[in-house]
């Protein structure tokens, strides 16, 4: 489980330069990742369920993202992307794609049902946290002089 | 003020925040925030995954209006943290609106990485993926021998096919290939595991995590778009993957 940390902290890290990520927030990133397996390992351990597995990690994920983003007045997606990366379902597509390369539907559709939820699941912890950050953080997050929407005339 | 400079600084920022792969409210709230430090009485942004539409108007100046497309999309997380920065710094009043452009012009030229390292990222993420999924040292050591031989053909197709999928699906097709070959001679290695950790790297991170949050923002265009890019690279892989494993089954014999 230590050997899986690890490489999930080197994994995220790598895979974010592919992206570009800016180098000093690097290590977060690395940080991010390997947080968010360690939660999907001990989760993996607790609940014996691969899709509520990925929501409870995802969900510790988006809220370590937002709360970084908020810190270093940086873009969100900076550490949301690495961070989610290790939960997207690879294995379950390849899992598809030998299902059907052997010719086996029953191992295909139950993988595809799979795959579907755990992408559903990514999906809905990326959104509640989202949707609680949006509401809390409104207004203070730049100081601009912001024209009124109801009051906008045009021309 | 000059408004045409603004306009145009505003812009290029959405132009090179769209093309590295930005989500689209993102591109429309910092081209807002940037045309909004004229206190002009209408500014309107309309951004899609494939171009922005922007008009700036008021009863004392001629409406100003452009249309731009998006056409080479990649992802390039640095330049939209530099942009973004860029942005409060307009809007804080930091730093001029010409001297905004020249910074926006040295990010669009600017990159992040040299190829080594990129390619050191490459071979070292393969790795580390088949760790992170319980593989032992040999298998994340064979995925790094895949990521080597990723990154050549990288070099040999990336500028030489336009297509994205075309070039995905041909990576995942020699690396399928290859750990089959690995699988044949060496024994005791998880194929499964290894051929998983390689792809990870290609799988749409960005078009998904965008697609959430566009949708979340009620760009439901955008959403669906990147939704859709994300299913077709997904189609990529998968086809890449079933080749090179149906392929070797087909050869497999001979070697």
């Amino acid at each position: 489980m230590l050997l899986q940390i690890i490489s999930a902290f080197i994994a995220t890290a790598a895979f974010s330069i592919l992206f570009y990520l800016p180098k000093k927030y690097i290590i977060h990133s690395g940080m991010t990742g390997s947080l968010g397996w360690f939660i999907y390992l001990i989760s993996q351990e607790i609940l014996d369920d691969k899709v509520l597995s990925t929501l409870t990690a995802t969900l510790l994920v988006a809220l370590a993202s937002h709360i970084l983003a908020r810190i270093y007045k940086t873009p969100v997606t900076m550490f949301l992307i690495p961070g989610v990366i290790p939960f997207v379902p690879g294995a379950g597509m390849y899992q598809i794609v030998t299902g059907i390369v052997e010719g086996n539907v029953e191992r295909t559709s139950f993988y595809f049902f799979e795959t579907l939820q755990i992408a559903g699941s990514i999906a809905l912890g990326i959104f509640i946290i989202d949707t609680f950050f949006r509401r809390k953080g409104k207004g203070q997050d730049y100081n601009c002089t912001v024209i009124d929407a109801d009051t906008d005339k045009l021309s | 003020m000059n408004y045409k400079a603004l306009f145009k600084t505003a812009m290029l920022a959405g132009e090179i925040m769209a093309q590295s792969g930005a989500e689209t409210y993102r591109v429309e709230d910092t081209m807002i925030r940037i045309l909004k430090t004229s206190n002009l009485a209408s500014v309107e942004i309309y951004a899609t995954t494939t171009g922005i539409v922007a008009t700036l108007s008021d009863p004392s100046i001629e409406p100003i209006t452009g249309v731009k497309r998006i056409i080479n999309r990649s992802n390039n997380l640095s330049r939209i943290n530099d942009v973004n920065q860029i942005s409060r710094n307009i809007c804080e009043g930091i730093i001029s609106v010409e001297e905004a452009c020249v910074k926006l012009e040295e990010i669009r030229n600017h990159k992040a990485y040299s190829n080594m390292v990129l390619a050191i990222a490459t071979v070292v993420s393969m790795g580390g993926f088949v760790g992170i999924f319980g593989g032992t040292w040999l298998d994340c050591i064979l995925a790094g021998v895949n990521g080597l031989f990723i990154v050549i053909i990288g070099r040999l197709v990336d500028n030489r096919i336009g297509s994205a999928f075309i070039i995905d699906m041909l990576k995942c097709f020699v690396l399928a290939f290859i750990t089959m070959i690995f699988a044949k001679y060496i024994t005791g290695i998880n194929r499964n595991l290894i051929i998983i950790g390689s792809i990870m790297p290609f799988v749409p991170g960005i078009p998904i995590t965008n697609a959430i949050r566009d949708t979340l923002q009620g760009d439901y265009n955008s959403g669906t778009a990147r939704a859709v890019e994300a299913f077709v690279i997904s189609l990529g892989i998968a086809v890449g993957v079933g080749l090179g494993i149906g392929f070797f089954n087909f050869v497999g014999r001979m070697i």
